[in-house]
């Protein structure tokens, strides 16, 4: 039964860790540069799957999936956008983790996903203003709150909708009668 | 860690507080930034934080181009832009011209940040 729950998470974190690559990598090609907005900045649909992640398995696979998408940003895009993409990640769902585990609700979904946005930008600008050696770019962050405003409002959303078909497909009943059906 | 999920569903006090405080503070730090419109810039660029060119945009009656680290920026009488850069994905580049005093740019991969500043050395120092 043990090795069934490790089999299940397994599994899970592998459909989740593509997913997340998946949605990043798409995005990066489909939405265009918008002017006015910090350049760069992407929607980062792929917090949808992390923050799913995290609120199913804990933050352990929360940060086995930022761990994925940092290696996939080191061979793609590099070793700057690879060390942004890592710290963001862990302080965003470090962030999610946090809030989820709080017992008395202060935020919902979205509230949670602006939050875990907010972070993520935090981690990145700090990575960017270390690596480039001056604190200027935080100028950079009057465009981020807004931006992130925005975005964590939507992977919240968005994972408010998509949540209760997820759970069940990872319930999973079909799994659970061949589970039965195996033992009898 | 299967919590109440359901309650997670519905927008809380907390939610909009949140959403309320971050439109505030951003919209502050903007009027704070763009309250200044100074007439004499001076261009700062500096290379893993120290400071290679420093120049006053009044000065340059003509386009100039400095090439610093992997990087190549174009400056003029009114603002500066990055022209080329050797980093990978050149969003140095996509940013564009930059005009206004206590504006920052960087190409982060080439470790090169163009700044402006003000006459008033305060209003930047805000940063």
């Amino acid at each position: 039964m043990k090795t069934d729950k490790l089999v299940k998470k397994v599994a899970l974190l592998g459909i989740m860790g593509s997913l997340a690559l998946v949605l990043g990598f798409l995005e990066s090609i489909f939405i265009p540069d918008i002017p006015f907005l910090p350049v760069g900045a992407k929607p980062g649909l792929s917090n949808v799957v992390t923050m799913y992640t995290v609120s199913v398995t804990g933050l352990g696979g929360g940060i086995y999936i930022t761990l994925i998408k940092a290696a996939f940003a080191l061979i793609t895009r590099g070793a700057t956008a690879s060390a942004m993409s890592l710290c963001g990640g862990l302080l965003s769902t470090v962030t999610v983790w946090l809030l989820m585990k709080k017992k008395d609700r202060l935020f919902s979904f979205v509230g949670i996903g602006i939050s875990g946005a907010l972070m993520h930008n935090l981690g990145q600008l700090t990575v960017a203003c270390l690596i480039s050696g001056t604190a200027a770019l935080f100028g950079y962050g009057k465009y981020l709150i807004i931006f992130a405003l925005v975005t964590g409002a939507v992977t919240g959303g968005m994972l408010t909708f998509v949540m209760p078909g997820i759970d069940r497909i990872t319930k999973n009943k079909q799994y659970d009668k061949y589970d039965k059906e195996m033992k009898e | 860690m299967n919590t109440d999920k359901k309650l997670l569903r519905t927008l809380t006090k907390g939610d909009i507080l949140l959403a309320a405080v971050l439109i505030l503070v951003s919209l502050v730090w903007f009027a704070s930034s763009f309250a200044s419109d100074e007439e004499s810039l001076t261009l700062k660029i500096y290379l893993d934080g120290t400071e290679s060119v420093s120049v006053s945009l009044a000065s340059l009656s003509e386009e100039k181009h400095y090439t610093v680290g992997g990087c190549i920026i174009c400056a003029d009488s009114e603002g500066v832009c990055f022209e080329k850069s050797d980093c990978p994905d050149g969003l140095c580049i996509k940013r564009g011209r930059m005009t206004r005093a206590g504006d920052a740019m960087a190409c982060v991969p080439e470790r090169v940040v163009v700044r402006l500043y003000g006459s008033d050395d305060f209003d930047t120092l805000a940063y």
